[in-house]
């Protein structure tokens, strides 16, 4: 049964364009440090789960990179400067990461738009175009508290995306879906205590 | 079982993402961040002890005309615990709610609650919403210790999403202007960042501030800070974190 829906599932990805050209994330702020050489190995073994987990987080960390890219550029507090460069750092070194995974086993690395949308169970995604376009026009006087409102609901989003690894079978996926959730969790929870005061 | 289906859901979607829209009770999307809602207060660990809300804020979705802190959703009971001792923010007489989302349903309406009185209700026009959204209510009739129950009518589905708030209204006057985002207050939050452990070369901890060149012990391998930020669970030094932190 479960091998047969995975099968499923992993056709009507291809077919629902998972090779979908790769948005490019924006350079890294001027102050981030080299990622790491050395990227961690994953086991040959996955699932159909696995993939799907990597090719969208791939896609959502791209989509939070835009947002952090742009409070590079502002005037924020010093706290919520550190954090969103941190968020940043961290979430290009996982994408690179997650892409060299799928590479090794063959897969594409991107997941679809459309699949992007239909995991938010037919509501539009948290962070689109016209988010990201929003947050680029707020004026300095909200823009903290935009990209807080913003980024909070993108983290809480990615908390949810996690579960989609939940039957995958890669040792290695697991351990990084795992801390993503809790990585998340707790930055959501910084985030909320930065907006709520 | 259950999970095994997750993945045909989801495929689903491609054809029918409305269906999956109405038929997935657990799925979020979207609570009040300010004043904290009971559910935020969760995730922002103000509050200890809440469960599996903690992870997803965003999920406290009932069908539409519900008075409840929990939706009707049972695994989040805890939301309606008075006892539970709720901090409530002290506020003027005319408060400004801010939405965070995590899915941009078409929006019915947005009402206001103090008990069965609904004391504000804001159009949503069967449209998307804005990047942020906030609603400047004028409580000045409800002076005190108060719940406020805030609710997100979706437009294209039978459900609702609910936030309860516990405030203390009535401090002083608040500005008349239409409702902007927050901003961040001047003082800076107690809780946000407790102070570096006095042996800031320590052991690793989380909610910690380190700085780009301190070192850390974590499972007995020394690791040196490479950007500087506030340490957090899944943060700690790995494989995952070589950006964070490099071995010594």
């Amino acid at each position: 049964m479960r091998r047969i829906l995975f099968a499923a599932a992993a056709a009507l990805l291809l077919a629902a364009g998972c090779s979908t050209e790769p948005s490019a994330p924006p350079a890294p702020p001027a102050d981030a440090v080299p990622a790491a050489d050395a990227l961690p190995a994953a086991d040959a073994e996955h699932n159909a789960a696995d993939v799907m987990f990597l090719q969208m987080m791939i896609m959502h960390n791209g989509q939070g990179l835009e947002l952090t890219g742009l409070a590079a550029d502002r005037t924020v507090s010093e706290e919520v400067r550190l954090l969103a460069a941190a968020i940043d750092t961290t979430q290009r070194e996982e994408v690179k990461i997650m892409q060299s995974w799928l590479g090794g086993w063959k897969e594409p690395t991107t997941a679809s738009k459309d699949m992007t949308t239909h995991a938010s169970h037919g509501g539009l995604p948290a962070t689109g175009p016209e988010q990201i376009e929003a947050l680029r026009n707020t004026s300095d006087a909200n823009f903290e508290a935009t990209f807080l409102n913003l980024l909070t609901g993108h983290q809480n989003s990615a908390v949810e995306l996690t579960n989609l690894a939940t039957d995958g079978v890669n040792p290695q996926t697991g351990d990084l879906a795992e801390r993503i959730k809790e990585s998340r969790a707790d930055q959501v929870a910084q985030m909320l205590r930065l907006i709520g005061g | 079982m259950r999970k095994v289906f997750v993945y045909p859901l989801v495929i689903a979607g491609t054809a029918a993402a409305g269906l999956v829209a109405t038929g997935s009770p657990a799925s979020a999307h979207g609570y009040v961040s300010a004043p904290p809602s009971r559910q935020a207060l969760c995730a922002s660990r103000a509050v200890a002890d809440c469960g599996q809300i903690q992870f997803e804020p965003q999920s406290v979705e009932g069908p539409k005309g519900l008075r409840s802190c929990d939706g009707g959703v049972s695994q989040f009971a805890i939301l309606n615990d008075n006892s539970r001792a709720w901090p409530a923010r002290t506020v003027g007489s005319s408060v400004t709610f801010t939405w965070v989302f995590t899915a941009r349903h078409r929006t019915s309406n947005w009402e206001y609650f103090v008990g069965n009185t609904r004391v504000a209700v804001v159009d949503g026009g069967n449209q998307q919403p804005d990047a942020v959204v906030s609603h400047q209510v004028d409580l000045s009739r409800f002076p005190g210790r108060r719940t406020v129950l805030a609710i997100w009518n979706i437009g294209d589905t039978a459900n609702a999403f609910y936030s309860c708030v516990d405030l203390n209204v009535g401090g002083s006057s608040a500005p008349s202007t239409p409702a902007p985002p927050p901003v961040r207050p001047t003082t800076p939050p107690p809780s946000s960042a407790p102070p570096p452990p006095a042996n800031a070369s320590g052991t690793w901890a989380t909610n910690t501030a380190y700085k780009i060149g301190e070192e850390v012990t974590f499972q007995g391998k020394r690791y040196r800070c490479r950007q500087s930020h506030t340490s957090l669970s899944g943060w700690e030094p790995s494989i995952f974190t070589l950006a964070l932190w490099l071995p010594v």
